[in-house]
């Protein structure tokens, strides 16, 4: 069991790893939506962690990680809405979920085109179920800077989808064709 | 196809239930023991949440196909590779390396005067 802490090093990397990793990965498959795809970026997410390792101001690792994993899959998520390659794939971890996979793909969609910063506060809060206080702590920004990105990234979903509407209504596929395979 | 504002559909929890940090800071052992006792009040009434909290025990939260131990070396040779050139090397200083240099002139000197000393003998 690990505690909060103030500081850590590159020796921390065996521990931290057993204890986190879990958690990353998690994390990482429900933004990636890929059991393969998820697996590289724990790996690639630690290495970047522990490269900054001396960044680490405390006092959660869990926040350090999730902040990490965040920007981690969301450049994943654009590097792969640009090569037209977006996993359409969502699979439940467990049947009860709450999560319904069609929203799940449309999300994943609109955090690959919008801007970063809204993408960031939009998984916090949708993805994670983070307060706006909470994502505030998480994302080093103000509560109201929260809300306000959420808001606007609210405003791009429902215009995106407004859009895309109106283009398949005309024949015209607005949306980068998505993985299916 | 719609977005609602709540975002229902993409959380694993309901809306009042803790975040996924939170649970993930509870199972690490992260969290006060205010954040703690308030959490487990809520796990009494929340069979969703217990069901979360679950998903992360070690027993149930196997990543599948992943060798951890590959990894974790994979992981600590690549951190290391960038730590080794980043640390200060121990090379000595110029001065230090080429302080030999300055005895040159000084054993030419000796040796002149060696060879003076013999002709005017």
């Amino acid at each position: 069991m690990t505690t909060a802490v103030s500081k850590l090093s590159v020796d921390d990397l065996p521990r931290i790893f057993e204890e986190y990793h879990p958690m990353v990965y998690r994390r990482a498959l429900r933004l990636l939506g890929s059991a393969s795809d998820a697996e590289d970026a724990t790996q690639e997410i630690f290495v970047r962690a522990f490269r900054a390792v001396d960044r680490f101001a405390g006092p959660s690792p869990a926040a350090w990680l999730y902040t990490i994993t965040t920007n981690y899959c969301l450049s994943r998520l654009r590097d792969a809405g640009r090569r037209r390659e977006l996993d359409e794939q969502y699979e439940p971890e467990e049947p009860e979920s709450l999560v319904q996979p069609s929203q799940m793909i449309l999300l994943r969609h609109l955090l690959s085109i919008a801007d970063e910063e809204l993408a960031q506060a939009a998984v916090c809060v949708y993805i994670e179920g983070m307060s706006h206080a909470e994502a505030a702590e998480v994302l080093g920004v103000s509560k109201r800077t929260v809300g306000n990105h959420v808001d606007r990234f609210l405003a791009f979903a429902k215009a995106q989808i407004a859009s895309s509407a109106e283009l398949a209504a005309k024949g015209v596929q607005s949306l980068p064709r998505r993985r299916t395979e | 196809m719609s977005f609602p504002d709540d975002a229902g559909g993409t959380f694993e929890g309901r809306l009042g239930c803790p975040s996924e940090l939170v649970l993930d800071r509870f199972v690490s052992g992260e969290l006060s023991e205010r954040s703690t006792a308030e959490l487990r009040a809520h796990l009494d009434g929340c069979e969703v949440c217990r069901r979360r909290i679950e998903q992360r025990r070690p027993a149930s939260s196997s990543v599948p196909k992943m060798n951890r131990a590959e990894m974790l070396a994979s992981i600590a040779a690549r951190v290391s590779a960038v730590d080794l050139p980043a640390e200060p090397s121990p090379s000595p200083s110029l001065l230090r390396r080429y302080a030999w240099l300055l005895l040159i002139p000084l054993f030419a000197a000796l040796g002149a005067l060696l060879v003076w000393s013999v002709r005017h003998r």
